[in-house]
């Protein structure tokens, strides 16, 4: 399961909570990912961005 | 050159040795694979400290004061002579207070360990060089070399020979650093659970406790200030409260049937003694000098528990080595060793004073900084950086990086 989101800043990342990650605007999010900047991790482990995806549309946690 | 010149050079050789004790530390409570990353943000600490404490944090910290709160003054190294009753030039005083800088700002990698980025925690550490360590060190230490004390020294509050400036001010820091960047991948499950992240070498931790432990003869030694008949009995209350915060922790660990990782709990009860002693080397008996280091042995490797329980990673136990000590060494030494012009009830309540406003600039200023990092160049290694290897060997480097999935906005339609 998601559970944190690993955001590239310029000289590193940002680590936030999946929720955080949630709440961003659309715009913001769209943006993030198609500039390859977003990492999704499972227990710390990462997730193929489409699959992480895919889990984070149809989740309890994005409702 | 005097004598007292020659022992306060000697001493600040000595605190500049615990540069190597931390790297040590540090370097063996990390894991293997950051043991590099780790060594190396040790030097680069230190490169940074040497030049921004000697251009203006000790100016900062020692300059004519500002209403007690900072100083003006004595920037660029430009130190001046000691009033009358200093038995050393200015600049000796100003390398032994380098060493010090160095050494508050070296608390600090050692919670952030194995995440921070090389780019933030430099740019923690040039803030720390002149806008934490000497604010608070104007507070308790200004007036030293003349001009108005600082506030908190005005009050009373004492800390020997830095407790409070040094350990709990990089505590301080480290703890709103672990807020800010976070725990290590891995290290706490989904299911609550606390994943064990053992130590890539112990004996590498212990050989660096020992030289810490040296160091402190310098770092406490020398806060006489001169070759005093004092020193010799500075130096052994300084020894024996590291030995009772070792024996402390060994055997309430022993009681309790605690004992995985018994070196690493004798380590960090040996350095709590040491920590706590600082605050009060100056003052009492061998004996009181033990109990304190008996007292801040026996709870430091708890505080450490407890800070997992909430989940606060706290990667090589600074918070409780560096805080707790301080923190015991700084309220309760002073009810051990004698509370000077203070009645007891005053010198505690001062006592606490200093102890807020050490954590509350330290964490105001460390933790505003540390959100604007956050928030800009960002703080964390990636995670492919941070995590290991299934055997814990260094991740080889891509020659050539994998294509990665690369979405389009037709993916994206589908997928937000």
């Amino acid at each position: 399961m998601i559970d944190q989101v690993a955001i590239r800043r310029s000289l590193g990342f940002d680590l936030v909570p999946v929720e955080d990650w949630l709440e961003l605007e659309r715009e913001e999010k769209r943006r993030l990912l198609l500039e390859d900047r977003v990492e999704f991790l499972a227990d710390g482990e990462s997730v193929p961005v489409r699959e992480a995806l895919e889990e984070l549309r149809t989740s309890p946690v994005a409702a | 050159m005097t004598l007292s010149d020659l022992w306060l050079l000697i001493a600040a050789g000595f605190v500049f040795l615990m540069q190597a004790g931390f790297l040590c530390f540090e370097v063996g409570l990390a894991r293997r694979k950051h043991q590099p990353a780790v060594a190396l943000k040790n030097l680069i600490d230190w490169a940074i400290v040497t030049t921004l404490f000697l251009l203006i944090g000790f100016g900062v910290m020692f300059g004519d004061s500002a209403g007690g709160l900072f100083g003006v003054s004595r920037f660029g190294g430009d130190v001046g002579e000691l009033p009358g009753g200093f038995d050393v030039q200015g600049l000796t005083f100003l390398l032994f207070q380098l060493t010090f800088a160095g050494t508050a700002i070296t608390i600090v990698s050692g919670a952030l360990v194995e995440r921070i980025t090389v780019a933030a925690y430099a740019v923690l550490t040039a803030a720390m060089a002149v806008a934490i360590y000497p604010v608070i060190g104007h507070w308790v230490w200004g007036g030293t070399i003349g001009g108005a004390d600082g506030w908190l020294r005005d009050l009373g509050f004492h800390d020997f020979a830095g407790a409070g400036v040094v350990h709990l001010t990089g505590a301080a820091v480290a703890l709103v650093g672990i807020a800010a960047v976070g725990p290590r991948l891995g290290r706490f499950g989904a299911d609550g659970s606390v994943r064990d992240f053992a130590p890539s070498n112990t004996p590498m931790a212990a050989l660096g406790t020992v030289v810490l432990w040296l160091g402190w003869w310098g770092f406490n030694g020398g806060s006489a200030f001169g070759a005093t008949a004092d020193v010799p009995l500075i130096i052994l209350r300084t020894n024996i409260a590291g030995a009772g915060g070792l024996l402390a922790a060994l055997v309430v660990a022993l009681v309790l049937g605690d004992t995985r990782r018994l070196g690493v709990t004798m380590i960090t009860g040996a350095l709590a003694g040491l920590v706590a002693i600082t605050a009060v080397a100056d003052r009492g008996s061998l004996l009181a000098a033990f109990a304190l280091g008996v007292i801040a042995g026996g709870a430091a490797p708890h505080l450490g528990r407890l800070l997992l329980s909430l989940k606060i990673d706290d990667a090589l136990g600074v918070v409780p080595i560096h805080g707790a000590g301080a923190v015991i060494g700084l309220v309760l030494g002073p009810v051990l060793t004698g509370t000077g012009d203070l009645g007891l009830v005053e010198a505690v309540v001062v006592q606490l004073l200093g102890v807020g406003a050490i954590i509350g600039w330290s964490a105001i200023v460390g933790g505003a900084l540390m959100v604007v990092l956050r928030r800009t160049i960002g703080l964390r290694v990636a995670p492919s950086q941070e995590r290991l290897d299934a055997d814990d060997e260094p991740t080889p480097t891509p020659v050539v990086d994998a294509p990665r999935d690369r979405l389009t906005e037709a993916d994206l339609a589908d997928l937000l």
